[in-house]
């Protein structure tokens, strides 16, 4: 045989693949949506500034997922993760090796099919402020009381070429077998008062003071907290016990000046993929 | 194999290659040119700020890649990266060319002996770097990043202030994504990079800066240093254009 047939079919095969597997695919919100912060456990995730939060509903809109070249074809869906994993659904013959994964989180429409138990007054609310993940419950403080908030989160958030937590790419579909991956939402971000150190802590006082007389925090309502001059919820300047608290936004190339620009930014990067793997953020 | 089985292994491996890895550019280098300007500036929240002297280290200027080269996925399946977990920002990007200091601009003057090298190709935008290493004693800004000093007026108030802020050491906390510019990197083009002071002290609260006090300091801690660090780090203050053959 001459040697550029061999290498005309060893080049096609390094490239093309050869056989099929089955992937189940689930999104999470972790243990945070089921039972708020601080999460359980020996190293828990908790505010730094003395807040609680547990959480009434946690809804995500997934309107596509990419395994490999394409989109899948399938419906977009919508979950409340605050009743824990929600399987999205089992994709079989998909090209078996390593596949790119992304996905795209954005408000559900009236083709979004419902995974588990959905609330319609709760789904209304999101789709009507245009959100692609929605939180709201309840946020309490030994000495401020409790608050509660719905914080629709009004944006689309696209995650590509996302990574596994050791960093390799995507996603390795068996050879003729099957294998379980996560969508996963860090809840954690939206509460980040950095999107650049290496890390953040959760704060919420600064919510809290953006709340009127309901003691009812929305997304729309941080848009009256400045980044360069927060307040707290004695009406002075947001304070720590090491001095004045500074929230620095996530380097993303916008214009970001208030929590609410900030929280926006930072939800961003919420979507993880296989627990703590990142992603591309867009 | 005979001179023509050698020729098609080579000619199939670099297709190959080419199929699989995508194409880097050409190496090219083009001239810099940095500026610090906004002498005098009405901020939003109404005070008249004239600066007397300013200066801003920076540590270097990202040409990012418009396209991220199929090369970087292929990196990244191969070799595992470690990364932070709260910064998402930029370093995970491709940067098409870059300079590197680190340099203090003063401000009214510029510097055009840098020069941008790297790769030839399209870029959407552009990051800086702010910051880095001292060059010791002599360094004009001590062991801070900006120094600002001026007299800010609004109605009857007029504050005098001197001062300035130290950025974070780690690099995802000084840098500023983002700026925009689109072009293409090619020989025979020029890149200047002017930082807009007056975006950078536009949320400084000149009235909480002490009284009395002549010049009043700008104090680490102080909502005057967190406006400024928040300032220099927005886009907003950036504007890069680009001048092509």
């Amino acid at each position: 045989m001459r040697p550029s047939f061999v290498l005309v079919a060893m080049s096609l095969l390094a490239c093309a693949p050869s056989s099929r597997g089955t992937v189940r695919l689930f999104v999470s919100g972790e243990l945070a949506a089921e039972t708020g912060y601080p999460t359980p456990g020996p190293d828990p995730i908790a505010f730094v500034d003395g807040w609680s939060m547990d959480f009434d509903h946690v809804l995500v809109g997934v309107e596509t997922i990419r395994l490999g070249q394409g989109e899948l074809a399938r419906p977009p869906l919508v979950a409340d993760l605050h009743l824990g994993p929600a399987e999205l659904f089992t994709e079989a013959a998909l090209p078996s090796g390593r596949l790119e994964v992304g996905y795209t989180l954005a408000v559900p429409g009236p083709s979004s099919v419902e995974v588990g138990v959905v609330d319609p007054a709760v789904r209304a609310r999101m789709e009507s402020a245009g959100a692609s993940l929605l939180l709201a419950g309840r946020a309490r403080h030994p000495v401020h009381g409790a608050y509660t908030f719905e914080l629709a989160v009004s944006r689309p958030i696209i995650a590509e070429s996302c990574e596994q937590a050791d960093g390799t790419l995507g996603l390795v579909v068996p050879d003729n077998g099957a294998t379980e991956a996560e969508l996963t939402v860090h809840l954690d971000h939206l509460f980040f008062d950095s999107g650049t150190a290496e890390a953040p802590s959760l704060r919420f006082e600064a919510w809290a003071a953006a709340a009127g007389d309901d003691r009812h925090v929305t997304l729309d309502e941080l848009a009256a907290q400045p980044l360069a001059d927060l307040v707290g919820i004695d009406g002075m300047p947001l304070r720590d016990e090491d001095g004045l608290v500074a929230y620095v936004p996530p380097a993303t190339g916008a214009s970001i000046t208030t929590l609410r620009e900030h929280v926006l930014a930072l939800a961003a990067s919420s979507p993880h993929w296989m627990g703590e793997g990142h992603c591309r953020y867009r | 194999m005979n001179a023509r089985g050698w020729f098609v292994f080579v000619f199939l491996g670099l297709a190959a290659l080419h199929g699989c890895v995508g194409t880097p550019g050409r190496p090219v280098s083009v001239p810099l040119t940095l500026a610090l300007e906004g002498r005098e500036a009405t901020t939003s929240l109404g005070w008249t700020v004239r600066l007397e002297a300013a200066a801003l280290r920076c540590a270097a200027v990202l040409v990012r890649d418009a396209a991220a080269p199929s090369l970087a996925r292929l990196e990244a399946l191969l070799v595992p990266r470690a990364r932070a977990h709260g910064g998402h920002g930029g370093f995970d990007e491709t940067v098409l060319a870059a300079w590197a200091g680190p340099e203090v601009l003063v401000l009214g003057e510029e510097r055009r002996d840098l020069w941008i090298e790297g790769r030839a190709g399209t870029t959407d935008r552009l990051a800086v770097i702010l910051g880095g290493a001292t060059s010791g004693a002599t360094d004009p800004l001590g062991d801070g990043d900006l120094r600002v000093v001026g007299t800010a007026v609004r109605g009857e108030t007029s504050v005098r202030f001197e001062g300035g802020i130290r950025l974070p050491e780690a690099e995802p906390e000084r840098l500023v994504e983002g700026i925009p510019l689109t072009g293409e990197l090619e020989d025979g083009a020029a890149l200047r990079v002017a930082i807009d002071l007056a975006q950078v002290l536009d949320a400084v609260r000149f009235d909480r800066l002490a009284p009395g006090a002549a010049p009043a300091p700008i104090d680490e801690g102080s909502q005057a240093a967190l406006a400024l660090r928040l300032g220099a780090l927005a886009p907003s203050a950036y504007v890069a254009t680009w001048s092509v053959p």
